[in-house]
């Protein structure tokens, strides 16, 4: 008897649940949110979602959007692509139309697919260049700097510095190794004196990172560029450290994030990254960083203006068009208003990459990562 | 030759890695035909152990050497409880049933530990702390032999001679034999086989905890998932050297250690997992049974 009363309770449970949802919801307007909120690159989607909780904090304290309190429908995808799909499709399983992601240039291109053009779809952090170039995904934008930017600013700072002997590591994903042959790329075209001496895809998740090390040294690169994400350079550069190799590391914006840092420790100290120009100035800027300070007790992470200002702009179109379902007219707005946001002016061009966003070169230096001028 | 010498002792301490992870796959294969699939979450349960064991133990003022055996010993003990235990309720109950009954039993297990970890404790990458002091005799070879490589190569070492030692020379190391050879003629002859079954997973937790604590110094960081990758190789190495054969894991996974560290080394590191399996591809088309293994027809 006891456990048929369990069993009817848990069914009731279980059936109850998704109707509470359901009807709580047509009172609110619902934004979408797919990023990592767990797992290695946890951070990185955490700064995007704290954006958001921002953004819509402050339209809601104004009245909401079409008349109405947002609501944010989270789901994590802990940046695997895989995880993506399927967090995209459960998203769109809820007539969401509005969403704002995903995390990681990987994780985006599988969740465009899975959303197949049916939502209008705003990243803060994906970088990689073939998200809007391939022109396959009309309602997809980006508030970040494309990656193109970046082996440019790379090489140019080798240039500076002399150095003539580089290796180019990668891990093997979607950005990381499109970072690599870029910048192979562009050391062909522009600069061939330079000799690369190493290029090498690198398995992560490895019991040891002792063998890349190994080449490396012998390779004798005077300079190590790191194509992916901080969580295997930080590992990567405690080895290289451990067995007393000096060499100089380089990296992109996944290296540009304070947990790099927290795990390299004192490995970390010199390395260089190229991330997103602080935007931290301004007042509107500084009111958002004392509230991050209230709310989360920490500074705000990578992304967190990057996607404020894009939920800012999403939520400024679609009160002008007044509903969240007509895609084009979002779309137009979008690329025709300029809209003040925390991050500064928001406007996006025919591709639907953010006009003016770019990339600077960070150094770390007594555990921060300051500009390098 | 320094580029060699470096490859060399890179793929020397990988093995050896490998190899404390593997003898926990072929003692329980050798005494119950079990491919124990949850032996790489041990591993991973060992690191987290470690770390927090360390934290408490630091905070206690110790530091050094004291220090870094305490934690070891601490994450061994834990580690080997975790290891009893899952025996006693994942297989233990599942003896007498098929033999895939167990099989799927320790994949379920493996998938258990690993969440359970990521919810009780992180999903995150947790920082482990140095415990290695630092060794300033290495100064001469710091180019291809650092302390923590060093550290891995004496555990090892001594791991392996005292498991040589506890099964050739002490009553229970002569029962597991018995049992491995025949576990109903074991029985009949007065071989408590229970104790023998949680000897073994107790003595291959311990090592396995060992491996996790080396290399959560080694790498500076460990997570939940850390298990999969490092308990596969290991189950490589295993199969390698022919599954229930002692020294044969232990010389499986010296051959994958240094196949890999060779490959990346000369090859490219792309290309080390492909160079990895067909070296086991091609020794196991040759000698199906491993290199030190024998043919047997009833195991799984």
């Amino acid at each position: 008897m006891k456990t048929v009363v369990k069993f009817l309770a848990i069914f009731a449970l279980a059936f109850f649940l998704p109707f509470g949802a359901s009807a709580q919801a047509q009172e609110t307007t619902r934004i979408g949110y797919g990023g990592a909120l767990l797992g290695d690159l946890a951070s990185y989607g955490l700064s995007n979602l704290y954006g958001l909780e921002f953004a819509v904090a402050q339209a809601n304290a104004k009245g909401g959007l079409l008349g109405k309190p947002i609501e944010i429908v989270q789901e994590d995808d802990s940046c695997i692509p895989d995880n993506a799909a399927k967090a995209a499709l459960k998203l769109a399983s809820e007539n969401l139309t509005l969403i704002l992601g995903h995390t990681c240039s990987g994780a985006t291109r599988s969740a465009l697919s899975a959303y197949n053009n049916k939502v209008i779809m705003i990243s803060s952090s994906a970088t990689e260049i073939s998200l809007t170039d391939d022109g396959a995904s009309p309602y997809f934008f980006r508030t970040t700097p494309r990656d193109d930017e970046q082996p440019r600013l790379q090489l140019n700072y080798i240039k500076q510095k002399g150095f003539k002997k580089i290796a180019i590591l990668h891990d093997k994903g979607d950005y990381g190794s499109a970072l690599a042959l870029s910048l192979q790329a562009n050391i062909k075209e522009q600069a061939p004196e330079l000799e690369i001496v190493l290029f090498e895809g690198v398995t992560t998740g490895e019991v040891s990172y002792e063998d890349v090390v190994s080449m490396l040294r012998n390779s004798q690169a005077e300079v190590m560029v790191w194509g992916g994400y901080h969580s295997d350079a930080s590992k990567l550069v405690i080895q290289m450290r451990d067995k007393g190799l000096e060499t100089v590391v380089i990296g992109p914006d996944g290296l540009y994030d304070q947990q790099f840092i927290t795990m390299a420790g004192a490995a970390a100290e010199g390395a260089l990254a190229t991330g997103q120009a602080d935007i931290s100035g301004t007042d509107a800027a500084k009111a958002a960083i004392a509230d991050h300070h209230t709310r989360h007790q920490e500074e705000p992470g990578t992304y967190f203006f990057y996607a404020a200002g894009a939920a800012q702009a999403l939520f400024a179109a679609v009160e002008k068009v007044g509903n969240t379902t007509d895609l084009d007219a979002i779309k137009k707005r979008l690329q025709e208003d300029t809209v003040e946001t925390v991050m500064g002016p928001v406007r996006f061009d025919a591709k639907g990459d953010v006009i003016g966003a770019k990339f600077i070169l960070y150094e770390v230096k007594d555990g921060k990562f300051v500009p390098v001028n | 030759m320094t580029y060699f010498l470096d490859l060399f002792m890179s793929g020397l301490t990988r093995g050896s890695i490998y190899a404390l992870i593997a003898l926990g796959y072929t003692m329980v294969y050798g005494i119950i035909a079990l491919i124990n699939f949850a032996h790489g979450e041990i591993y991973m349960i060992g690191a987290f152990t470690a770390l927090l064991a360390s934290l408490v133990l630091s905070s206690l003022g110790l530091t050094g050497w004291g220090l870094l055996f305490s934690v070891a010993a601490i994450a061994a003990i834990y580690s080997a409880m975790y290891g009893w235990t899952v025996e006693r309720i994942a297989y233990r109950p599942l003896r007498g049933a098929s033999r895939l009954a167990p099989l799927i039993s320790a994949i379920g297990m493996s998938f258990f530990l690993q969440n359970y970890v990521q919810l009780a404790q992180t999903p995150n990458f947790m920082l482990f702390p140095d415990l290695i002091p630092q060794m300033p005799f290495l100064k001469p070879v710091a180019g291809y032999l650092n302390r923590t490589q060093v550290m891995i190569l004496l555990f090892t070492i001594v791991s392996m001679v005292a498991l040589t030692f506890y099964i050739k020379y002490t009553k229970m190391g002569m029962a597991m034999r018995a049992v491995a050879q025949d576990i109903t003629m074991a029985r009949l002859s007065g071989v408590n086989i229970d104790r023998v079954i949680s000897t073994t997973f107790i003595i291959g937790s311990v090592l396995a905890a060992l491996g996790g604590v080396l290399i959560g110094c080694s790498m500076r960081q460990i997570y939940f998932h850390m298990g999969f990758l490092a308990g596969m190789k290991a189950f490589t190495a295993a199969v390698l050297g022919g599954i229930g054969s002692i020294p044969g894991a232990v010389i499986g996974a010296l051959i994958l250690g240094f196949a890999e560290s060779f490959a990346a080394g000369y090859i490219s590191s792309s290309y080390r997992d492909v160079v990895a399996f067909i070296i086991l591809i091609i020794i196991l088309i040759f000698r199906p049974e491993g290199i030190m293994g024998q043919a047997q027809t009833q195991k799984v």
